[in-house]
């Protein structure tokens, strides 16, 4: 028999601490693998917050908030030195549909802190005895995901934003990721990453390695149209010309705003940052299941159209929009999206490390519309 | 099929279970009398689904069976006509569906698991085998994903202009 196809990049080093931390968690789930009961995210969260700030620091008014995909979020008020402070507690979830790096998404907020809108990182352990899992403590930030009375959706997909909020919203949204693409973090400290080299295919080598090595370690059973993008994403690779620190997951429903004001109060979600080619952020952002028509015009991320937002990204950040790597990046986040959908989810739901494990089964449905999606793209979709 | 029906079960019974069940109120003593009821069920339906149409191709033989025992016997001209339109009904292998579903599910993977290696062993050679390697892959997965939108069509996520019976009763669908 034909030998198993070995990665063809190598993995960041931190993402392969990850890798091996994730199967010793399948190997014996924690306690709270599952579900974490309020009292002991209470006592945890106390215990924390006393160890960081002496014992008269107290926590109160702690309320889980909607969302629980790679992190469960609670806001709480933290009381030292006779100040009140708000703030969001995220903590990891053992068994989340998609491998996120909690240091990583901490180090990439604090490197664009006052560059771009975020929740500031406050404190960050990854000490199981607190919370059984890492956790943060960010800023509270004020703001809406969606406007009000629009129904919310999971994560916040699919919002879409009625005029003027739009037109307000829309050069922000557009400017953000410009600067994200444009700022130098070469000075950031960003220790959790390691600097691929521009002008090479570091940076899409190292990203696919790990996304074939999460399909290898998490896939149920293979899948032809799998296969098929794997071979094309590596036959196709190109040379990454800018080297970027990316959001990965940048578009509607991830960012607050002051609906009053029309203002972005701040970018969230920055699990999957890396330092990538930013055709990957810009090719997700234009996903098609992001966008919403409006009088028969497609608005990327439900804000404005294609051209204007291709326009306006490249006056801002400087850099050149290239339709080939953009085309590119569209079967990458495919690909990666259904690494989550058919692999990741249902392998942890199998494993009872999630309470999702109905909806991320019934979900793997969006990962056969996406197969779908991926056929069509590579070669018609029909043979 | 990712995830197995069966896998669909357990994961429904855990959250009934695990997560739904446990708020129901104490006071709400008939609704959680019929949850235990709903568990119980699950268990059943997880056990026997597997089995279920070799269940019925068991069933099958040995009725028909019964029928000739009881036809040579000497019956009515009517009754016998009735029992021959009975036995005139599609009638499965005797070895139908005799191997378990886990073990054919296995096998399965198994052999997804080998195609996939082959594709990236002849990929590899490039020029004309990669190409015929890739064309073969991808009727494959023009079925697969056939078969998976008419699978989840259920749920909204996909669309699919055949059902699930016709799209595995199409020709080429078991060849």
């Amino acid at each position: 028999m034909a030998e198993p196809c070995v990665a063809r990049g190598r993995v960041e080093g931190a993402l392969l601490e990850l890798l091996a931390e994730r199967r010793r968690l399948r190997d014996a789930p924690p306690p709270h693998a599952r579900f974490r009961a309020p009292e002991v995210v209470r006592a945890g969260l106390r215990r924390w917050m006393s160890d960081e700030h002496g014992p008269h620091a107290r926590v109160s008014d702690l309320r889980r908030l909607s969302g629980a995909g790679t992190n469960e979020l609670y806001s709480f008020t933290l009381h030292r030195d006779g100040a009140q402070e708000s703030h969001v507690l995220r903590v990891k979830v053992p068994g989340s549909g998609v491998v996120t790096h909690l240091g990583r998404e901490v180090q990439a907020m604090r490197a664009v802190d006052g560059l771009i809108p975020v929740p500031r990182p406050r404190w960050l352990t990854h000490d199981p005895r607190y919370l059984g899992a890492p956790a943060v403590v960010t800023d509270f930030s004020p703001g809406v995901q969606a406007p009000r009375g629009q129904e919310t959706r999971a994560s916040g997909m699919g919002t879409t934003y009625p005029e003027p909020l739009r037109s307000r919203l829309a050069p922000q949204f557009v400017s953000y990721e410009a600067l994200l693409h444009a700022f130098d973090w070469s000075r950031a400290g960003l220790d959790q990453f390691e600097p691929p080299r521009a002008g090479t295919t570091d940076a899409v080598d190292w990203r696919l390695a790990f996304w074939d090595r999460v399909w290898d370690e998490d896939r149920l059973e293979e899948h032809p149209s799998m296969a098929l993008a794997r071979d094309w994403l590596w036959e196709h690779r190109p040379v990454v010309d800018v080297a970027s620190l990316l959001h990965g997951d940048y578009r509607n429903g991830n960012f607050l705003f002051d609906e009053e004001r029309g203002v972005v109060t701040a970018v969230i979600d920055w699990e999957m940052t890396w330092i990538g080619d930013r055709h990957a952020d810009l090719a997700y952002t234009m996903f098609k299941s992001f966008a919403h028509v409006r009088d028969g015009v497609t608005l990327v991320a439900g804000l404005l159209d294609a051209e204007r937002f291709v326009a306006a990204y490249e006056e801002v950040s400087g850099l050149p929009v290239d339709p080939e790597r953009l085309h590119y990046y569209f079967v990458f986040n495919m690909y990666w999206s259904n690494v989550s959908l058919l692999a990741t989810g249902l392998r942890n739901a199998a494993a009872g490390m999630t309470q999702l494990d109905v909806m991320y089964q019934a979900m793997a449905g969006k990962g056969a519309m996406s197969c779908a999606a991926l056929n069509k793209v590579l070669f018609g979709g029909a043979r | 099929m990712i995830p197995s029906v069966d896998r669909h079960l357990e994961a429904i019974r855990e959250r009934l279970a695990e997560t739904i069940f446990p708020m129901l109120p104490p006071e709400a003593e008939f609704a959680r009398e019929q949850a235990s009821f709903v568990l119980m069920a699950l268990d059943l339906v997880r056990a026997a689904h597997p089995h279920a149409y070799r269940y019925e191709v068991v069933e099958r033989h040995e009725y028909a069976a019964a029928v000739g025992d009881l036809l040579a016997l000497g019956v009515s001209p009517g009754a016998e006509a009735e029992a021959r339109d009975a036995l005139a009904a599609p009638e499965p292998r005797a070895d139908e569906a005799s191997i378990p579903l886990a073990a054919l599910i296995e096998g399965n993977r198994a052999l997804k698991t080998v195609v996939t290696r082959l594709f990236e062993a002849l990929c590899a050679e490039g020029g004309e085998t990669a190409d015929s390697a890739r064309e073969v892959l991808r009727r494959l997965a023009v079925r697969q994903v056939a078969r998976e939108r008419a699978l989840f069509a259920s749920t909204g996520y996909t669309r699919s202009e055949t059902s699930l019976a016709e799209t595995l009763a199409q020709p080429g669908a078991a060849s």
